[in-house]
């Protein structure tokens, strides 16, 4: 659009400082600490956080890594079993929250879980070891963030140039030596790409290790906020989960470096496939283990439960199930996540078409980098930020609906603006100009062209959007006035509570209302969108 | 060492020097594209053979079977049918197949194909990695003194333009000194200002290096300017292969009179020892004087053509080529033939010409009902 610079600008601005607010916000808290609360961070929590936060995310990222990346290559690169049916198979414990899934193995492992009673309903009466701690918290994290690494590294392997290696294969190379020195550097954006995202991931993870009572970061500020109301500590606590994060998005950056990583093009000729011989039955094996695991175990756990909810009289009726509540926490939830998602798509739009149409306006790139930060950072901080915006600024908003949403805009901003930057990005620039010279102004232009072009880019932004808020849970929890309930709101106080009867019925709708997103994942995966 | 030894030895040493440099024999192959309905491609039987040091280039439409004669001649295809030597070495028969890694065959890709995540420098050593220091040094010294590189060693291959990535891709492949170099349209990605320079320079390249080189090409003046002979495929198999200018002047099929030289046929009919066609009169080659009527080959230049009011032509067509004219000319009998002429002949359509032969000798095809 002909709009004036300042306008232009003014816009990106204004974007940028809603979304970067929140950050500021703890960051000039943090300058306001009084030093002893400084010092005693420092020296009493600091230290064993950091070990615990960092030995977690190492794990899990590692973890996902090779499970990931070993399912890609098995499903890209072998001869398989079933393979059509495993490799969408695989991405689908994606719409099982990670929290849902620590409370489905929690019970499952408990005394009295449901895994004793299936096992002693088989004649196997056993005792199951509990999975407090830090191997559970792993094991559930690596469970729950792998689907993203083997997409990545799915995609990247799938669109792999052969020229690169056949390339190799003329210059006197061997398989192995084909590996190490071309397929691994070649994939290596996809790797770190994945490790970075499981990295945050395992880092910003809220429920799983306050469930499985694993001290990190993200639940030590939790509890400093909820249990002590203590926001100078958790402010400070805050300000070392920021830097690890920033470290971690430092570290892909320089890793990709000045090296370009593209494929040419698709090429026609088939992939060599591996052989596995007399691994085929072993190797399927594992894979479906791991939809068990990820997928069969929990959901089968939660029909359960809302089977014998619906069995047995509950004895408090305070904690018994009614349609009517789980009606009002779902029709919260859909209340929050649809003001966001349109505020979202609403806010983005502007910014995202000024970003792709000036690329090369220095301002309009670093507001459009600042207005998606909040993507990065965990959640809670996200939640922490706001709380303190509302503290400064209006404090009777402190702990509402507004608030919830603002926190839940600034952290899934950034998932709206891509897709509709995409969108916009393939909508050539000829077509406004023919526009305009056909007689429309810029305005009409955008109306006419833009906006009927993108549709689809907009209603998927609006979608993904809406079910992130749906599944949100820090921001929820902590942001939401008293007696306001949404779906993930009951399913954690059931849940922490030890209700699971009354946590199974909204934890079974909202993997319901996830099912759109582990579809347009799918969908996504063969156009190799890394 | 027993006196059968000796002969086999003899008879051995005998063989490679009387042997072709590259010999292949009946190779044929057919694959089929994936997720393609179409029928499955052939390709071949082709037999060939190729002298140490020569140039070829191959050319043809595509999907005729260039690019696979290479991946073929290269190991990245692998087929069932038939044999290839090299220096007397198998690549491939019935029961053996030489990997690619093993071959010692050079490729340059059509789109370079230079690995993103190394510098030009460590692609170029990329495939003497395993030699010593002293050698590497030296080759790509060597090397990029020669192609006139040696400037960007440390850069990233998309920091090139696309003549240097060209220069890059052909020092890598020359680098362990292959035995054959293969070229897959290396220039079909580089402008075509450059393309003719580019050529040039690649050839005096591999000539300079005495390597024996298979180039494919889909570009008809890059193959006439570069190779010592031409290699004309059509639906997988061999229509002619020769030097330029017997490719040019002899074709053996109207195939390639047509796709070579932007040949016209004119229909002629044979009485005693000659062909009597409409603009004039030719010597008729022997064998073919038993057939009535045939159509001889007539390339642009081999007419003179002159503004003439009683003249029998009429120019129907006008194309300027920068330094021709090139005339269509409808003749009584509705046939066309093609004329080139020089820019001073600047005529307006519709002129009438009177055409003549300027040419002793006939090429001509038997006439296909």
């Amino acid at each position: 659009m002909a709009l004036k610079l300042p306008v232009k600008y003014g816009i990106s601005l204004i974007v940028a400082c809603i979304m970067a607010l929140p950050c500021i916000c703890v960051i000039y808290g943090a300058a306001n600490v009084d030093f002893s609360v400084w010092y005693r961070t420092v020296t009493r929590y600091v230290p064993y956080l950091m070990v615990n936060s960092v030995i977690l995310a190492l794990t899990v990222t590692c973890g996902a890594l090779v499970l990931g990346g070993v399912l890609a290559f098995l499903v890209e690169r072998t001869d398989l079993p079933l393979k059509k049916f495993f490799a969408p198979a695989l991405v689908t414990p994606l719409i099982i929250p990670c929290y849902i899934l620590a409370l489905c193995y929690v019970n499952f492992f408990g005394n009295k879980g449901v895994g004793e009673k299936l096992f002693s309903f088989l004649g196997l009466p056993v005792t199951l070891p509990a999975i407090y701690g830090f191997s559970g918290a792993a094991f559930i994290l690596i469970l729950g963030s792998y689907p993203y690494v083997y997409t990545i590294i799915r995609a990247s392997i799938h669109n792999i140039d052969l020229t690169f290696t056949e390339a190799a294969q003329c210059l006197g190379m061997g398989r192995r030596q084909r590996m190490v020195s071309v397929s691994l550097p070649l994939l290596l954006p996809a790797i770190t790409a994945g490790s970075v995202l499981t990295g945050l991931y395992a880092l910003s993870d809220f429920g799983v290790v306050s469930l499985l009572r694993y001290p990190t970061f993200v639940s030590a500020i939790y509890h400093e906020i909820n249990g002590s109301y203590n926001y100078s500590i958790a402010n400070a606590l805050s300000c070392f989960l920021m830097l690890f994060t920033f470290l971690l998005l430092y570290i892909q950056d320089t890793l990709t470096g000045r090296r370009l990583f593209v494929s040419a093009k698709n090429h026609l000729r088939p992939k060599s496939i591996i052989n596995l011989k007399y691994a085929r039955i072993p190797a399927a094996c594992f894979v479906i283990a791991i939809i068990i695991a990820g997928l069969v175990l929990p959901i089968g756990t939660l029909m359960y439960w809302s089977y014998s909810a619906s069995h047995a009289a509950s004895t408090l009726s305070i904690w018994a199930f009614s349609w009517d509540s789980l009606i009002q926490s779902g029709l919260n939830s859909v209340l929050i996540a649809t003001v966001t998602a349109t505020a979202c798509v609403a806010l983005s739009l502007p910014v995202a078409y000024l970003s792709v149409r000036e690329k090369n306006n220095r301002m309009i790139r670093i507001s459009a980098w600042v207005a998606q930060f909040g993507f990065a950072l965990p959640g809670i901080l996200v939640a922490l930020g706001v709380s303190l915006v509302f503290r400064f600024i209006v404090p009777t908003l402190n702990f509402s609906i507004a608030a919830i949403v603002i926190a839940l805009m600034t952290h899934f901003f950034s998932q709206g603006f891509q897709m509709i930057s995409a969108g916009i990005n393939q909508v050539s620039r000829r077509l406004e100009e023919g526009a305009r010279l056909l007689g429309f102004s810029s305005l009409k232009t955008f109306g006419y062209i833009i906006l009927r072009l993108i549709r689809p880019a907009l209603f998927s932004a609006w979608l993904i959007v809406f079910l992130s808020s749906m599944r949100e849970l820090p921001a929820s929890l902590l942001l939401r006035p008293a007696g306001f309930d949404s779906l993930t709101v009951k399913v954690w106080l059931a849940a922490s509570e030890g209700f699971y009867e009354q946590a199974a019925a909204p934890a079974l709708l909202l993997i319901a209302a996830s099912l759109p997103l582990a579809y347009s994942i799918m969908h996504h995966q063969h156009k190799g969108a890394t | 060492m027993n006196l059968n030894a000796i002969d086999t030895l003899s008879e051995t040493m005998v063989n490679r020097t009387t042997e072709p440099y590259v010999q292949l024999h009946d190779v044929a192959h057919t694959y089929r594209i994936p997720a393609c309905d179409k029928p499955p491609f052939t390709f071949g039987p082709v037999t060939l053979a190729i002298k140490k040091g020569e140039i070829i280039v191959v050319i043809g439409q595509s999907g005729s079977g260039k690019t696979t004669l290479l991946r073929l001649i290269s190991g990245l295809e692998r087929t069932s049918f038939g044999m290839c030597r090299v220096n007397g070495s198998v690549l491939f028969d019935k029961n053996s197949f030489i990997p690619p890694e093993k071959r010692k065959i050079g490729m340059v890709f059509q789109d370079h194909a230079l690995f993103p995540h190394l510098t030009v420098k460590k692609n170029i050593l990329f495939g003497i990695k395993k030699m010593d220091k002293k050698f590497q040094t030296n080759r790509l010294h060597e090397l990029t003194d020669m192609l006139g590189i040696q400037n960007f060693l440390n850069r990233y291959p998309y920091e090139l333009s696309g003549g240097q990535q060209q220069r890059v891709a052909l020092a890598r492949s020359l680098a362990p000194n292959p035995k054959i170099l293969l070229l897959d349209e290396p220039l079909s990605n580089i402008d075509a200002e450059l393309r003719n320079n580019l050529a040039q320079e690649l050839k005096s390249i591999i000539q300079q290096t005495k390597t024996t080189a298979v180039w494919v090409t889909h570009d008809l003046n890059e193959a006439l300017d570069t190779a010592d002979r031409v290699l004309v495929m059509n639906n997988g198999i061999i229509e002619q292969f020769d030097t330029p200018w017997d490719l040019y002047r002899h074709p053996k099929t109207k195939f390639i009179a047509a796709f070579i030289g932007n040949a016209s046929f004119l229909q002629g009919h044979v009485s005693g020892n000659h062909i009597v066609t409409e603009i004039g009169t030719l010597p008729c080659p022997m064998q073919y004087r038993q057939i009535p009527v045939l159509e001889v080959m007539l390339k642009p230049c081999d007419l003179s053509v002159q503004q003439h009011t009683a003249g029998i032509g009429v120019l129907i067509k006008k194309q300027f080529l920068g330094s021709t004219f090139r005339y269509t000319i409808s003749l009584p009998s509705k046939q066309t033939v093609l004329s080139d002429m020089p820019p001073e002949c600047n005529w307006e359509l519709n002129t009438r010409v009177a055409v003549n032969l300027c040419i002793s000798e006939a090429v001509v095809f038997p006439t296909v009902p």
